[in-house]
């Protein structure tokens, strides 16, 4: 069974896509989502990015399991979008709707414009998270060295790429075996209390970050053995092959992304 | 021409720590070569060494004139010996990064920077060369592990090097699996010229001397005996080192010395004396586990368990064999109510397993695990294995006895204090066996307790464990070594695709060498020869049996 972040080996259409067409398609998306704040046009993006996690059969599981972390960043929007914001922050709204204000909360004064930038950042976050798990469930580590180094991306880069692929996954393995041993010893974590949490965790925290250091030790030893040296400078004579698909894909994703900050730029579409 | 020539070479690492000591000696082209010694005598080092990852990628003071491909590995480093050296380790999934066969066997060639035809061609013949044809497009983590390591070696064998390091490459592999790697690296070593060293402890000996051409036996860094396989063998170098001969260099010792066919004394001794049959015990004590028809499924819809029914009794050495991915581990973890399979009941003194609470239930049932790195947490051995003593909130008094009572059974007195990450592997692997015993449960299921260890150290935990049979408890030992479970166990249960194949006592279920070899079991080989003879003979295999034993005590004494 996959772990999360881990690429399987499926027959899907992204799976089937020259990692290079996908790398374009992504970029592309991520521009269009930087630029756009419109809720509207951001959920547009967001059910896109949906709909590749769908058909990339990407494990839903990997969404459930980042939810703390996505949590964490909910709630700084919410507090950055609904404490911060103020009317005159806006360009393309109008001062009056942007500024308008929906609740007072003690000092804090929650304006339209700001609920406006929490929906769009909070959809910005969901949808750079299924893209980069789609991508990642996607491709294989060699179509990564493939793509990375043809995009002549430093070999340095390559190289803490390809280890940290390998060892999230490997760790997580290992993080589970661990908390099975440990709970055969009586380690629980039992307490509902944050700060018991804290302390019944401390046990297995330390040992855990000394465990991944030295993962991270074989797995250097392990890539160099495998013929991956980081200084040296190896060109890859490696063409891309691309299908109709990668070129339909890549054909689309350029011009959707040029037409989007063309009209965001010169028109103020999808901007707020 | 000369692959490897190293003279006095001294490795030495935090300035002080001397391990390896004027070691000298040069390997020629198309060479098989076992590096043979205990835990620690320095073979994982010089292998380190040799392939560059010494002084280079790991810490340690080379001294010395080493030379491997007519380039020296202190200079050239790793990468100037890309394409030259390979190195090949024993746990294969670590050395695996993609997640398909071909995949994986191209990343060498990939990060060579080679030509997508090279790359490809590249790993045609090493999938062709090392038999995994029909398996390019499979995930490598669900193949056997005899399969995996013949991964790891098609993508270091694509790399094309003229000297292959095997750092205990079967070690961590079932019969079969270490049968097929070893079948591999002979047909790279015959047919492709590619030199051979492998490191050996002394738990696979009996295999690999089949296809070694020449032992160098270290011993504290120093190499103490370098030749022929059969003249280091039949001298008395390997037993000063605690190792067990290998059983067919006995048996071929004692029909020199007989000057007759084996066959011949055999038919002789058979005719000569009543030499019974073997002796069968039955165990007729209490039953404390029962496992019936249970059935698992993984999350991913896997099947490891299918309607599998045995029996523990108390005070038994329960062996479980079975090929990698058989079911083995998940059997323990279900009967340790890990996991609670989907069908049928595990029950201990009666009651289903899962009705107990965590507490009771790691002091009936308990499992450790393959690898002690998992367990092993606190500081110095003292706390680990008071570690779930605290976590029961025992008084300190009583925990302060116990700990001291586990240290003494497993003959950790003077470890007491040690910090975890100073213990070799050996102690390790007791420190782990300890911090669980120290529960004291009733049933202690564990998981490859020899595991990469050497011989001697493997004798010594194997007997610790049946000891701690004759105090009552129930161990129920999941392992390749043969050697070891024929000798140490009073039953045997036979895995095969989630399902009990067999069970029985290991005399009366190894002597099935035919049946067992289908599933791929390879019993052990004092089994595989009586089985040969009395098929040849037209004898009955227990007499046979009876008459080898015979001939290796004589040849023993």
């Amino acid at each position: 069974m996959p772990m999360i972040f881990e690429y399987e080996p499926r027959n899907t259409f992204l799976h089937n896509l020259n990692p290079i067409a996908k790398v374009i398609m992504l970029i592309s998306i991520f521009i269009v989502l930087t630029v756009y704040w419109d809720p509207r046009f951001v959920m547009v993006i967001a059910l896109i990015s949906a709909l590749i996690y769908v058909v990339s059969k990407t494990p839903p599981k990997w969404l459930i399991i980042i939810l703390p972390v996505a949590v964490i960043r909910f709630v700084e929007s919410l507090i950055l979008g609904i404490s911060q914001a103020q009317g005159a922050y806006f360009h393309y709204l109008s001062p009056e709707i942007a500024g308008k204000v929906i609740a007072k909360i003690g000092p804090i004064t929650i304006i339209y414009g700001g609920i406006l930038w929490t929906i769009s950042d909070i959809l910005k976050i969901i949808s750079t998270m299924m893209l980069t798990f789609s991508f990642i469930y996607t491709t294989s580590l060699n179509d990564m060295v493939k793509t990375l180094s043809f995009l002549k991306v430093p070999r340095k880069l390559i190289y803490v790429f390809v280890v940290a692929l390998k060892l999230v996954p490997d760790i997580l393995r290992e993080i589970n075996t661990t908390i099975i041993a440990q709970k055969l010893r009586g380690w629980e974590l039992t307490s509902k209390n944050p700060a018991k949490l804290i302390k019944q965790a401390a046990p297995l925290a330390y040992p855990f970050l000394k465990k991944t250091i030295e993962y991270v030790d074989t797995l250097t030893m392990v890539a160099y053995i495998r013929g991956f040296s980081v200084s040296s400078k190896v060109g890859l004579k490696w063409k891309p092959k691309f299908t109709i698909s990668d070129y339909v894909v890549i054909l689309f994703s350029l011009s959707g992304a040029v037409l989007s900050l063309y009209y965001a730029l010169e028109y103020g579409i999808g901007l707020i | 021409m000369k692959v490897v020539e190293v003279e006095n070479l001294k490795l030495t690492y935090d300035g002080v720590r001397r391990v390896l000591d004027d070691v000298s000696f040069e390997i020629s082209k198309g060479e098989f070569v076992v590096i043979l010694g205990r835990l620690g005598s320095g073979k994982t080092s010089l292998l380190r060494v040799l392939s560059g990852l010494i002084p280079h990628i790991y810490h340690g003071k080379v001294e010395g004139e080493i030379s491997v491909c007519g380039k020296n590995i202190v200079k050239v480093g790793t990468e100037g010996l890309v394409g030259c050296v390979g190195l090949v380790i024993d746990d294969p999934s670590k050395q695996i990064f993609n997640l398909t066969v071909e995949d994986d066997v191209a990343f060498g060639p990939l990060n060579m920077g080679l030509s997508e035809e090279e790359v490809l061609e590249r790993t045609r013949t090493a999938i062709e060369t090392l038999g995994l044809m029909g398996l390019e497009k499979r995930n490598p983590k669900e193949l056997s592990g005899g399969q995996q390591q013949r991964v790891a070696l098609a993508g270091v064998f694509a790399l094309r090097p003229k000297l292959l390091l095997l750092d205990e490459p079967i070690s961590m592999l079932d019969p079969i699996g270490k049968t097929e790697v070893l079948r591999s690296l002979r047909k790279l070593n015959r047919d492709y010229g590619v030199s051979c060293i492998i490191s050996e402890s002394g738990n696979d000996l009996e295999e690999i001397v089949e296809i070694a051409s020449r032992i160098i036996v270290l011993d504290k860094g120093k190499i103490i005996a370098d030749g022929d396989p059969e003249d280091i063998l039949s001298k008395n170098i390997i037993e000063k080192l605690d190792f067990e001969k290998p059983f067919r260099i006995k048996l071929l010792s004692k029909i020199r010395k007989m000057s007759m066919s084996l066959e011949n004394i055999v038919k002789n001794a058979s005719a000569s004396n009543d030499l019974g049959r073997s002796e069968i015990t039955m165990h007729s004590k209490k039953e404390i586990l029962n496992v019936e028809n249970v059935e698992y499924v993984y999350p991913n819809g896997v099947l490891a368990l299918k309607d599998v029914s045995l029996n523990v009794y108390e005070g038994e050495m329960l062996g479980i064999i079975g090929q990698n991915g058989s079911g083995k581990t998940t059997l323990a973890l279900v009967m340790a109510g890990v996991l609670v399979p989907q069908r049928g009941k595990v029950r201990v003194f009666g009651r289903s397993i899962i009705e107990y609470s965590l507490k009771e239930r790691i002091r009936l049932v308990n499992y450790v695990f393959q690898n002690p790195d998992n367990q092993l947490f606190s500081e110095t051995v003292e706390e680990e294995v008071a570690f779930a003593l605290k976590m029961l909130k025992y008084p300190p008094n009583i925990i302060s006895q116990k700990v001291t009572e586990a240290l003494r059974i497993f003959g950790l007195e003077k470890y007491r204090k040690t910090p975890i990450s100073e213990l070799t592997k050996d102690i390790k692997a007791l420190t782990s066996l300890a911090s669980v015993y120290v529960l004291e449960p009733k049933i202690l299921i564990v998981d490859e307790p020899t595991n990469g260890l050497d011989y001697p150290s493997s004798i010594r935990i194997m007997r610790i464990l049946k000891e701690l049979t004759l105090k009552g408890k129930s161990v129920i030992v999941i392992s390749h070594n043969m050697k070891l479970i024929h000798r140490f166990c009073d039953r045997l249960v036979v895995i095969h695709n989630g399902q009990v194949f067999q069970q029985g006592i290991p005399g009366e279920v190894f002597k099935n060498v035919s049946v067992l070899k289908k599933i791929s079991i390879k019993p052990p080989p004092i089994f595989e020869v009586a089985h040969e003879l009395s098929e040849k003979l037209r004898m009955d295999s227990e007499k046979v049996m009876a008459v080898l034993k015979t001939i290796i005590r004589e040849a023993e004494e």
